[in-house]
């Protein structure tokens, strides 16, 4: 199994990161959101099999569909109560929200290359640096974009994770890394409790 | 024998579940978390650090060091000291929270973060400390939230915050690590300030990283408030000062300095001048809390022998006041059915007399006003800001005045607060403050105007934590 999972091109699975990463920034619908955000942790996963080991990697997999469920299940429930309707996805102001954010996605991402070119990244390769430039970008533009905490929270996620997939390559402690995975689930978990506090607004 | 780290950080976590399960009965989760924390504060000030002592039948050695999983854990005389007043701001708190409730949660998550910022506190790893932070700060957001339903603005923001804080601290610290292991390599030395300063920088809601401190301030309940202002952002600050004392090479460092007093003053400014223009208590006591911090920051960053007691001084007159503002504010607010804004508590001076006078008194003392607390300070850091920072800036003799007027504007903030507060007929639903709470406020003014005539016994307590930290200086 190792071997199967090790045998991904690390530049594909950048590639895919990247889309994952625009898709939570830009995208409106929250289930291709929290699908893109799965595939995120999904494909950091099989990045980390390569760089530190599987035992880590299933960890990180782990914490990810941990948190997909738990925002997923909180979603859910909010979309029940009319949730798209608040939010005003189902508005014709949508479509214009949307191109905005992809407007905002392409921009940065135009910025990202050469901000990776410029600061590269210590003990990672050209393709990590990247994508862990680009995860974090996305992350913080997903967050600025959105005023629902749900939506923005998964861009704040996008971040940490972009950081972790880093941050793995200077510091290979277990008790740390274990740490960063507790913290990603207390994360999650706040995220969803501050969406479901939120709900009531008018 | 029970080790202190095993003790300090044990009880308040051992707690948690049995408080959990008697939240709904929030008077005797009030008084159990009241006593655990006077308990740990209590063990810190009495218990030797050199020897065994023997409390109820066990041997507890409180400077034992503890290893887990190769990480030590050990109690230092700052460590001890910080314990202490982190822990009784905590029992004051608790105790007043049993009248006015701040949320179910409240006891048992304040006793779970009280118990990860023990570890803060006595982890002997710096990358650790950061993480365990990063966690309390985290947990923190439920309590900000409280359970109430409607705007999670401030709970949001203050989890961003810490999100965007603790990556550039662990950067910072394998930077500094790496630097131990090639001396030569200078350039690490700068990044890993930069990181750091980042870093602290959105911990301690230097501008512009500031957002989340007014929001917090006037969404969350105010006890928790004064929890996060007073208690995470005096584990923030002890957390630079070990870094400080540890890394010698931060501590001779003249940028590193030079930016605290160019940040902390941006905050004074900042603070000060956006305070007039507020029009409810909690977003005022946001941007008054802004300005006190400019100043600790600031008087930090005069790099003194006097620096580093006024600065901490400055911080224990901001906790004081803080905890009789929230104290205040709390009552204020629960009868007012959540409402904190001027026009929504015209009158209530008239029917809540006493938490109106603490909610003036603890702005009036951020704002550093004669015969409050936070004068004795203030006047200090003044005095030492503007000896030194003329000449550095290069500014005309004039610009101490930007300061008074900064100062200045968190007091006018306060007094339209009062106008309002006194105002015609307060709104005739408003019940009156209970009379325990009264009490409590009183004697909490009460000691507020005796320090600030009298501050011997404050500054007595202020020495001792100066000379067991190391006093930075370029």
């Amino acid at each position: 199994m190792f071997a199967f999972l090790s045998s991904f091109s690390p530049k594909a699975i950048a590639v895919g990161l990247a889309l994952a990463a625009g898709i939570v920034a830009a995208i409106g619908s929250w289930r291709l959101a929290l699908l893109a955000f799965l595939a995120q942790y999904l494909l950091a996963s099989l990045l980390l099999v390569q760089l530190i080991g599987l035992q880590v990697a299933l960890t990180k997999a782990l914490v990810g569909t941990s948190i997909f469920f738990a925002l997923y299940l909180t979603a859910h429930q909010l979309s029940k109560g009319g949730w798209e309707r608040i939010e005003g996805q189902s508005s014709p102001q949508a479509a214009f929200n949307s191109a905005f954010r992809l407007l905002a996605v392409l921009l940065v991402g135009l910025a990202v290359p050469s901000l990776a070119g410029r600061y590269p990244l210590p003990l990672v390769s050209p393709e990590m640096g990247l994508a862990c430039y680009w995860l974090g970008s996305m992350g913080v533009l997903a967050a600025i974009l959105r005023e629902e905490p749900l939506r923005a929270g998964l861009g704040l996620l996008s971040f940490l994770l972009g950081f972790e997939l880093f941050y793995v390559a200077l510091e290979h402690s277990l008790s740390v890394l274990t740490l960063l995975g507790v913290i990603d689930l207390l994360i999650g978990l706040a995220i969803a409790y501050l969406a479901l506090a939120r709900r009531s607004l008018p | 024998m029970i080790a202190g780290p095993s003790l300090l950080i044990g009880l308040p976590l051992a707690m948690v579940p049995i408080v959990y399960l008697l939240r709904r009965w929030e008077k005797l989760a009030a008084f159990l978390s009241a006593v655990t924390t006077a308990a740990v504060a209590g063990l810190c000030l009495h218990l030797p650090l050199d020897r065994p002592s023997w409390i109820f039948g066990f041997v507890v050695d409180l400077g034992r060091t503890v290893r887990v999983l190769g990480r030590e854990f050990a109690l230092l005389e700052t460590g001890r000291l910080t314990i202490a007043f982190v822990f009784g701001v905590a029992t004051a708190l608790f105790l007043f929270a049993r009248w006015i409730s701040q949320g179910r949660s409240f006891f048992p998550l304040g006793l779970l973060i009280l118990g990860l910022l023990n570890c803060v506190i006595l982890i002997r790893h710096l990358l650790f400390s950061v993480l365990f932070l990063a966690t309390a700060s985290i947990i923190a957001v439920f309590i900000v939230q409280g359970g109430r339903r409607g705007s999670a603005e401030g709970a949001f923001r203050y989890l961003m915050s810490t999100i965007l804080a603790f990556p550039p601290l662990l950067v910072s610290i394998w930077l500094m690590e790496q630097y131990a292991l090639n001396p030569d390599e200078v350039g690490l030395i700068h990044s890993a300030i930069a990181f750091l300063m980042v870093g602290f920088a959105i911990f301690l809601a230097v501008v512009p990283f500031h957002g989340w401190v007014p929001a917090i301030a006037a969404e969350a309940p105010p006890l928790v408030t004064a929890l996060i202002l007073t208690v995470m952002q005096a584990i923030v600050l002890l957390l630079m000062l070990n870094l400080l004392g540890s890394h010698l090479w931060l501590a001779e460092n003249p940028r590193f300095f030079w930016t605290l007093r160019v940040v902390g003053l941006a905050m004074v400014v900042w603070g000060g001048f956006s305070s007039p223009f507020q029009r409810d208590f909690g977003h005022l006591w946001g941007y008054a809390a802004l300005n006190d911090m400019g100043w600790v920051l600031a008087s930090l960053g005069m790099t003194s022998p006097s620096g580093l007691s006024i600065a901490l001084w400055q911080f224990a007159s901001r906790t004081v006041a803080m905890v009789m503002g929230a104290m205040g504010l709390a009552v204020m607010r629960h009868r007012a059915r959540g409402e904190a804004g001027f026009a929504q508590l015209r009158g209530a001076a008239r029917r809540l007399p006493f938490s109106a006078a603490g909610l003036i008194l603890s702005g009036l003392s951020l704002a550093g006003f004669p015969f409050t607390i936070g004068f004795p300070s203030r006047w200090a850091a003044f005095s030492l800001v503007a000896s030194h920072v003329g000449n550095w800036l290069k500014l005309g003799a004039g610009w101490p005045l930007l300061l008074i007027l900064a100062d200045g504007g968190v007091a006018a903030g306060y007094l339209r607060g009062l106008n309002a507060l006194l105002s015609s007929s307060p709104d005739p639903d408003l019940k009156p403050e209970p009379a325990l709470t009264s009490i409590v406020i009183l004697s909490t003014i009460l000691l507020c105007l005796v320090l600030s005539i009298y501050p011997q016994p404050l500054l007595v307590c202020i020495r001792s934590a100066a000379g067991s930290l190391a006093s930075p200086s370029p």
